[in-house]
């Protein structure tokens, strides 16, 4: 409870931080928008000419991207700065969290919010009522409650994926090249159907890296993209969840290896 | 003349060695690069594949053709992408306030930067993009362009490579007057991104983005150095290509010789 409320503290301090820069704010969300647009246009070009990839037209590859973009912006606005645990790690500034009186992780992860996430988040719900529209989605309240825990889940694990990286610094003191390869590779994956990509690189991401599970699974449940849709297919929510424990075990014993060498 | 092209030459050496003990140092990230490399290529791959199952004839190029140009999008960003070049350097220089440094040395500004930008770039051609490209060949079983393909991709890889210098370099100047960098950087990125024909060839643009793709520099980039490798510019239209990437080499070289002339004006009335 006490955390939760420090928390709440942390962030409004950020908030207040960045209020400050507006002209800042804003190229930065029209930025987020220009490279979404990039994307979905390359995206619209590829499917212009070619009509269909795989059974996904335009519209549910339209769905697929806001699905991934909805996440990433929720995850974004409060852990984008999960990478600079390296530079933090390599000038000594971490360890200030360590002597004062609450959680490491707490006061890194309160230290700042981001914006770009807000333009994700934007171009997702945008993107997301124009598909719905187009595909003309009947769900009923099962499927809503089931998409916005997919969407929370996806956050999760994207949010957990980053959290892995980050902490491996703590063995490594260089972890943001991984981090961003790994960035790089998931933003390819999540703007096509997985299931074109081969068996190998399928079971490559659903059991290793498993970012099929932020919008591709979703997506074939909710849109019936599959002929017959699998138990697993809807494992979004236990995936995020056991790849969170993963995450906060690697970087407890992270932060105890860091404050036993004493560096 | 004569004299200093012998040290420019020196130097310019000096520069590569140097950019190579700096790369042997972060083995790890290099080898992570390569398997991301190799993770790329490999998926845009079975992108392709996927498009062309469902449509075989719209590309205008066969399959083989088309691949082998997605894998070469891929392995060239090893080297063309902005993050390689000096505007990075340059800005950091401006923010700890050492950059009269640079400008002072005894060796022309955009010599010295070009220099050490040469030196970076030849190594991670060496070993990062001509061991992905090997492998790819193997692996995907890519096709071997004809000789004469095969000259004018290099000499128009060349050519894209001096032309990705300048357009990073004018960015680099420019961060000198706007004290920041990451929006400029990030627009140039996205413009980059989606006129260069890295990831989806130009000739498949509807017809109006096909002409502004056409006025742009930003074609000689990607582009035009894998459409001659795939042999879609061939014999007089090759050499059409090629001179439009040196016209623009030309122009952005002049652009960037004013600039820099203003900009430093600038820098030294402000002392820095």
């Amino acid at each position: 409870m006490r955390n939760i409320r420090l928390y709440g503290q942390f962030i409004r301090v950020a908030v207040l931080g960045k209020v400050q820069y507006k002209a800042d704010f804003l190229v930065g969300i029209v930025s987020v928008l220009i490279l979404n647009a990039v994307n979905l246009s390359l995206i619209g070009i590829l499917v212009y000419n070619f009509n269909t990839l795989g059974n996904w037209n335009i519209w549910d590859l339209l769905f697929l991207y806001s699905f991934w973009m909805l996440s990433r912006g929720i995850y974004g606005v409060f852990f984008w700065h999960l990478s600079d645990l390296e530079e933090m790690i390599v000038s000594g500034t971490f360890d200030a969290y360590l002597v004062r009186p609450a959680s490491p992780f707490l006061q890194f992860i309160g230290k700042d919010i981001s914006y770009t996430g807000v333009g994700d988040f934007l171009v997702g719900v945008l993107g997301f009522i124009l598909a719905a529209a187009q595909i003309g989605l009947h769900w009923h309240i099962g499927q809503w409650v089931y998409f916005a825990i997919c969407v929370l889940s996806g956050a999760l694990i994207q949010v957990a994926i980053n959290w892995i990286g980050a902490s491996l610094c703590f063995w490594t003191t260089r972890s943001n090249a991984a981090m961003y390869i790994t960035e790089r590779f998931t933003v390819l994956m999540q703007q096509y159907p997985v299931n074109i990509f081969g068996r190998y690189f399928q079971i490559f991401v659903t059991c290793f890296l498993p970012v099929a599970f932020i919008n591709y699974y979703p997506s074939v449940v909710l849109l019936g993209k599959a002929a017959e849709v699998q138990l697993w297919q809807y494992g979004a929510p236990v995936v995020a969840f056991l790849l969170l424990a993963i995450a906060a075990f690697i970087w407890s014993k992270g932060v105890k290896r860091y404050a036993g060498t004493g560096n | 003349m004569r004299a200093s092209n012998g040290i420019s030459l020196r130097t310019g050496a000096a520069f590569l060695r140097n950019e190579f003990y700096n790369m042997s140092i972060y083995r790890v990230s290099f080898w992570l690069n390569f398997i991301y490399t190799f993770l790329m290529m490999y998926s845009v791959g079975y992108v392709w594949r996927a498009l062309y199952a469902a449509n075989p004839s719209v590309a205008g190029v066969p399959l083989p053709q088309m691949i082998s140009y997605a894998v070469l999008g891929v392995a060239l960003e090893a080297i063309l992408h902005p993050r390689n070049g000096p505007q990075r350097y340059i800005m950091e220089q401006v923010r700890k306030g050492t950059i009269e440094m640079d400008i002072m040395k005894p060796i022309d500004f955009q010599f010295y930067m070009l220099a050490k930008n040469m030196g970076g770039i030849s190594v991670r051609f060496l070993f990062l993009v001509l061991p992905s490209l090997i492998a790819a060949f193997f692996l995907f079983s890519l096709e071997l362009p004809s000789l004469p393909a095969f000259l004018g991709f290099l000499c128009s890889l060349v050519f894209s490579v001096i032309v990705s210098f300048f357009l990073n370099f004018i960015l680099g100047l420019l961060s000198m007057v706007t004290m920041n960098i990451r929006n400029i950087n990030w627009g140039y990125n996205a413009l980059l991104r989606f006129f260069s024909g890295q990831m989806v060839p130009l000739w498949i643009f509807p017809s109006a983005l096909g002409v502004i793709s056409d006025i742009l520099p930003f074609r000689c980039i990607y582009s035009i150095p894998m459409s001659i490798y795939i042999g879609n510019y061939a014999g007089l239209d090759m050499l059409g290509a090629l001179g439009i990437q040196f016209a623009w080499i030309l122009v952005l070289w002049l652009a960037s010789r004013l600039l820099m002339k203003r900009v430093f004006t600038r820098v030294m009335i402000q002392g820095g």
